[in-house]
């Protein structure tokens, strides 16, 4: 029984997903940790040693586990057509790095296409919200702005950020928000993006068979694809999401299954585009709706996020959070759910065998992601009101089926504040006359700050659920680094209680619960879906540019980190943080380590390319002394680690000197 | 953020706010004594609390803003790391 009960703890460090699995374990009920129990990884495949790129193979070349492999052994490790370790290890890493970019790319795409239709009149149901991210970008891309109505000009941004999809030659524009050095560092190396499009296309072309078969040159265009993402699909996405639902600014919520409410009728809206959400948002608080459900019986209508919708629709609206990616099925388990409402990525097709085993009713909205079983209710891009009201209707409906004695929800919840957009980092350092990064930069130079970390990605269930996360996050608080999160990471932070301003007293190191208090910040900062990493590089960028720290974002004492990654995203991620200067520690498993030379090269090669490279460290204490080590390397260069030692005076020191 | 308007000294029933001490474990240090919390207890109220964005006015004091706040490093006569450099 007790060894039970650990083997169960090991699973995850939050209580409700706890509960909640002892639920689904009594009802015999499988969920995605069960799987991972049942099925190991294929140890060819996680090291990258597999290749099925034609139908001569698939070809299976494992490195033999803890012996040097000899010239001659190596040479023999090839594919039917001859392919090297390197090669296939390559091919299937930047193969990651184009289904990665070619999601937010074409979740990038979607985003724009609705801009468009609100810019065209076609739907009235979307407006501009933030006006200011309007005028931002119609300066950025070169719109005139004059007495021309918003609409208008943005129609015009609109063309031209759809524009940046089919590009087929030139720079795409928002590469220019980037460090000057680190414009001229892309340049030089061919590296920098034509097009959106093209970029993903070159990269599956030439993983073909017998198409580029040096790594290093597969990489150069691996490179240009993730690059494409950040500074294209992501950054495109996060700045006319902005236009259209507004600015990310300090909101307040809680997160966890304890957000789930037994009276009223619930619906989890969970994957990645905010389209949809934004709007069931909305209309969830519409009165003949919340009178409907009253006419059922429920008492009002509860709607709560998933993975990173929620972020999305929790930083605008303050929508409650369910949880995060490994806590989907969970949601279901709790019996309370009438309606889980999901679009694209990170949807488990286990969910629909979870839902049969309740009321709930699984509800599939975009043509790209169906679901055998689920109900599909498309998403009228042309009328997106209307398709709300029907999916919470739907909802509603199902309400009367719901099984009392199924139901059980956990009774955990935390506070958090999120919604740290660079706009409101720049603001809260500065205020409304003042903003700028100075504050922050001043505090990283003078040494209450020792660096910044970007802490970002998913869950896996091949580690315990948020352990690894949370285990680095206080580390680095520990140490007087600045935590910016995202995606399912953030919500591990929100979950453990590290997203109040009252967590800096706790959990950080002198220095940086000085600054956060005078702020009034958390120590770390919710900057929103995995979309939004490209705000990160803004924020690193505005860094950069305030002063002080060198003159390119590998300069700057700072470091990324996904512990418990799982999606192709996240490699494609983690490429445009490393291509843009910034030392980026994987944690879980690192897919490429069938062949030496090539894992040698993102570990090491990288850094002479680009100042920043990849490492990969699954015990998440010691990925974050390496994220400190380089963070003080960093400082060295600068010539400020001398500063560190003189500011850091206590209250002792003071006295004294003061006597 | 905002805070609630019930003062700190109040709150912590000492004349000087700076005399609040915490008790901390440094790296590399052992225990340190360090100043406490200086922010107000509580959590900001209301849905309103954190949107700042809408306190600029009018199209001519958000490009004001823009041009001064949010955008000053893309300006021609921008200052900082980059001063020296031509524009890209
Ligand atoms: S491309 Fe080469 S290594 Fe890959 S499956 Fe075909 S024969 Fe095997
Ligand atoms: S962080 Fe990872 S698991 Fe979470 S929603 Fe994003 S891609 Fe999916």
């Amino acid at each position: 029984m007790a060894e039970e009960k650990q083997a169960k703890q090991e699973k995850s460090i939050d209580q409700a997903t706890l509960e909640m699995l002892a639920k689904a374990a009594e009802e015999g009920i499988s969920t995605v940790f069960d799987r991972a129990e049942h099925m190991k990884p294929c140890p060819i495949g996680a090291d990258g040693s597999c290749c099925k790129n034609c139908a001569m193979g698939p070809c299976r070349i494992p490195l033999g586990k803890g012996k040097d492999e000899t010239p001659e052994e190596h040479a023999r490790r090839v594919g039917v057509c001859g392919a090297t370790a390197e090669t296939i290890a390559a091919r299937n890493f930047v193969r990651m790095i184009a289904a990665g970019s070619a999601s937010h790319g074409d979740h990038g795409r979607r985003v724009v296409e609705a801009f468009k239709l609100m810019a065209e009149g076609k739907t009235k149901d979307f407006e501009i919200k933030d006006e200011q991210k309007l005028l931002k970008l119609a300066l950025d891309l070169g719109v005139d702005i004059g007495d021309r109505s918003n609409n208008e000009i943005a129609l015009d941004i609109a063309k031209i950020c759809e524009r940046e999809f089919g590009k087929q030659e030139g720079e795409l524009i928002f590469i220019k928000n980037a460090p000057l050095k680190r414009q001229e560092i892309w340049r030089e190396l061919g590296v920098v993006p034509r097009g959106i499009d093209r970029e993903i296309v070159e990269l599956m072309h030439r993983t073909h068979m017998g198409v580029d078969q040096d790594y290093k040159n597969l990489m150069l265009q691996g490179t240009r694809a993730a690059l494409a993402d950040g500074w294209g699909g992501s950054m495109i996405s996060t700045e006319i999401q902005d236009c259209m639902f507004g600015t990310p600014t300090p909101t307040f919520s809680e997160i966890n299954l304890g957000v789930l409410k037994e009276e009223n009728v619930n619906i989890v809206v969970h994957g990645h585009e905010p389209a949809l959400a934004e709007m069931l948002a909305v209309e969830s608080k519409d009165p003949e709706l919340i009178e409907y459900a009253k006419s059922k019986g429920a008492k009002g209508i509860g709607l709560v996020g998933m993975c990173c919708t929620a972020n999305e629709v929790m930083m605008r609206h303050g929508i409650p959070i369910g949880g995060n990616y490994l806590q989907q099925e969970l949601a279901i388990v709790t019996g309370a759910l009438e309606a889980m409402v999901v679009d694209v990525q990170c949807i488990m097709q286990g969910l629909m065998e979870v839902a049969r085993c309740f009321h709930t009713r699984l509800i599939n909205t975009d043509n790209r992601s169906r679901i055998s079983g689920a109900d599909y209710m498309p998403f009228d891009e042309l009328h997106p009101r209307e398709s709300a009201k029907a999916i919470i209707k739907a909802a509603i409906d199902n309400y009367p089926n719901r099984q009392a004695d199924k139901v059980r929800i956990p009774q955990v919840k935390t506070p958090l504040i999120a919604g740290f957009s660079h706009e409101t980092i720049n603001y809260l350092l500065g205020g409304l006359f003042r903003a700028s990064y100075r504050p922050l930069n001043d505090n990283i130079i003078n040494g209450r700050i020792r660096g910044l970390a970007g802490v970002v990605g998913c869950n896996n269930a091949r580690t315990p659920h948020d352990s690894a996360h949370i285990l680095m996050i206080k580390e680095l608080l520990k140490n007087d680094v600045l935590v910016l999160s995202t995606g399912c990471a953030a919500m591990a932070a929100a979950k453990q209680g590290l997203m109040v301003p009252e967590a800096a007293k706790e959990f950080c190191g002198p220095g940086l619960a000085e600054v956060c208090e005078t702020v009034g910040i958390p120590p770390v900062l919710h900057m929103g879906a995995c979309i939004d990493n490209s705000r990160i590089l803004i924020a690193a960028t505005a860094v950069v540019k305030d002063g002080g720290l060198g003159d390119d974002i590998s300069d700057l004492p700072a470091a990324g980190a996904a512990p418990e990654w799982m999606s192709e995203k996240a490699i494609a991620i983690g490429q445009y943080f490393v291509a843009s200067g910034v030392y980026t520690v994987f944690g879980t498993t690192w897919p490429t380590t069938g062949s030496k030379e090539f894992t040698k090269y993102l570990f090491e090669g990288m850094e002479e390319m680009y100042g920043g490279k990849w490492a990969f460290e699954p015990d998440p204490v010691k990925a974050a002394h390496l994220m400190i080590a380089h963070i003080d390397k960093k400082r060295k260069a600068l010539g400020i680690d001398k500063a560190r030692e003189r500011i850091l005076y206590d209250m002792a020191m003071r006295r004294e000197l003061e006597g | 953020m905002e805070k609630k308007a019930t003062s700190k000294t109040a709150a912590t029933g000492s004349a000087d706010p700076a005399e609040k001490f915490v008790k901390k474990q440094a790296p590399g240090r052992g225990t340190v004594e360090i100043l406490a919390e200086s922010y107000e207890p509580g959590e900001p109220e209301g849905e309103e609390a954190g949107r700042w964005r809408q306190k600029l006015g009018d199209r001519n004091e958000k490009i004001k803003y823009l041009k001064s706040g949010e955008r000053y490093w893309y300006s021609d006569d921008w200052f900082g790391s980059e001063k020296r450099k031509n524009p890209a």
